[in-house]
């Protein structure tokens, strides 16, 4: 039977700083274990603020896989505009957490963490030679003159 | 015999300008004069980074016992506009105090997390200005985040200053929050990974960055990100003004460079386009 977590009840109108959202990160993390789906009642209210949304539910993508996020919690009552706030902030985490998991090693840019986070894989491409990059080079400005020519 | 120093303010008091303005008003901070005078008779066009700053300086000088005046605008409009927001209360006795009465939303010194503050001007948007359900969105999650940042990266002594404009002919609003507390520079070089890095405008464009945070053992680093992605996503800009560093990312193209005058806080200014989502959306 899936667990109902009310923000109202909880929170009452703290609902916008990381000290608040950390109250509700804190009962989800008691109730996972326990309960296969996790219900957030959002009562209405909008929240729209990024440190309680990430502190509450975004933390949960970091140390967790995404898909386990999704499949467990389910939203009520909640706005439009906090339901694209919160997958951005679940996206985001989670591409974060997919960059930790690569040795470490910090992806430059939107584009290719989006990448990696898509094929959940790192292609790494071998490092190429001095010599075999000379190589090219020198091909390339060969190419150049003759069709200068 | 005390001499008054006079601060002379350029023309346009907009973000462009800011190299010029910071100059003056560091100058003003750290003038030992009893007296100081802030010339605004050449200004015409004030926006709310220009406001913020000079609010923010008028308000520092006041409270090192320093008395300030000020040659109100010879633009008209501009002139009445100032003393419709409240801001020529700044240079009367106790100006101070003067400022923190209730005046208008449009110009506030607000001390940490001020949900109605937020809530007051949420409602001058959605009456006065017509905007939509997301802008009104977008805005609250704005102002929540560089109230909560102010509140608790900055440490700034007096708050931090509010100031909000619309220009409904081309459907734009300027937001722009500023505090002298600890910059975004120093606070980040806290950080081991960051203690060697010279440049200011660096830091500034990390802190931008998904998951940059001072927050020890705890998650963080979204809020800047989310105004930062919002912002492209609807045509804004996002300006960042600490220390020496300057950051100005804008929906195509992010500069960044050193203005070469230290600003001693936090200066971020903000442009939303209302009322039009881009095809990114």
């Amino acid at each position: 039977m899936p667990k109902t977590v009310s923000i109202k009840e909880i929170c009452g109108n703290k609902i916008t700083t990381r000290d608040d959202g950390l109250i509700i990160n804190e009962i989800l993390k008691n109730y996972w274990n326990h309960h296969d789906e996790i219900v957030i009642d959002f009562n209405n209210i909008p929240i729209a603020s990024v440190s309680f949304l990430d502190q509450a539910i975004g933390v949960l993508a970091l140390e967790r896989e995404l898909a386990e996020v999704r499949a467990k919690l389910h939203y009520k009552n909640i706005s439009s505009f906090d339901l694209r706030l919160l997958e951005d902030i679940l996206t985001s985490r989670a591409m974060q957490r997919c960059n930790k998991t690569q040795g470490g090693k910090r992806v430059s840019g939107a584009k290719s963490a989006r990448k990696v986070f898509n094929k959940k894989q790192i292609s790494r491409r071998p490092k190429k030679k001095i010599s075999e990059i000379r190589l090219q080079l020198g091909r390339a400005t060969r190419k150049k003159k003759t069709s200068s020519r | 015999m005390n001499r008054m120093k006079e601060f002379v303010f350029p023309k346009l008091m907009t973000v462009g300008w800011s190299r010029r303005i910071i100059r003056e008003c560091t100058a003003a901070i750290r003038s030992r004069d009893k007296e100081i005078l802030f010339d605004l008779s050449r200004v015409e066009w004030i926006a709310p980074f220009g406001l913020t700053v000079l609010s923010a300086a008028i308000y520092t000088c006041l409270d090192n016992g320093q008395t300030c005046k000020g040659r109100l605008p010879a633009h008209g409009k501009c002139r009445e506009y100032l003393r419709r927001i409240g801001f020529d209360k700044l240079f009367l006795k106790g100006g101070k105090q003067a400022l923190n009465k209730p005046t208008s939303v449009e110009l506030k010194n607000i001390d940490g997390l001020d949900l109605s503050y937020i809530q007051d001007l949420l409602q001058l948007a959605e009456y006065n200005f017509k905007l939509d359900d997301d802008d009104l969105h977008q805005l609250r999650m704005q102002l929540i985040e560089l109230m909560t940042n102010a509140q608790d990266h900055a440490n700034s002594k007096m708050g931090c200053f509010v100031c909000a404009q619309y220009y409904p002919t081309v459907r734009t609003l300027r937001l722009s929050f500023v505090d002298v507390g600890r910059g975004i520079p120093t606070v980040l070089r806290t950080l081991p990974k960051y203690r060697r890095t010279r440049l200011d405008s660096t830091l500034l464009f990390e802190a931008t960055q998904p998951g940059v945070t001072t927050r020890k053992k705890r998650a963080g680093g979204m809020g800047l990100t989310f105004i930062r992605n919002y912002l492209r996503r609807y045509d804004g800009t996002l300006s960042i003004i600490s220390e020496n560093g300057k950051v100005s990312i804008q929906p195509k193209k992010t500069r960044i460079y050193d203005e070469g005058v230290r600003f001693p806080g936090t200066a971020i200014d903000i442009v939303m386009k209302t009322g039009r989502v881009n095809g990114n959306a």
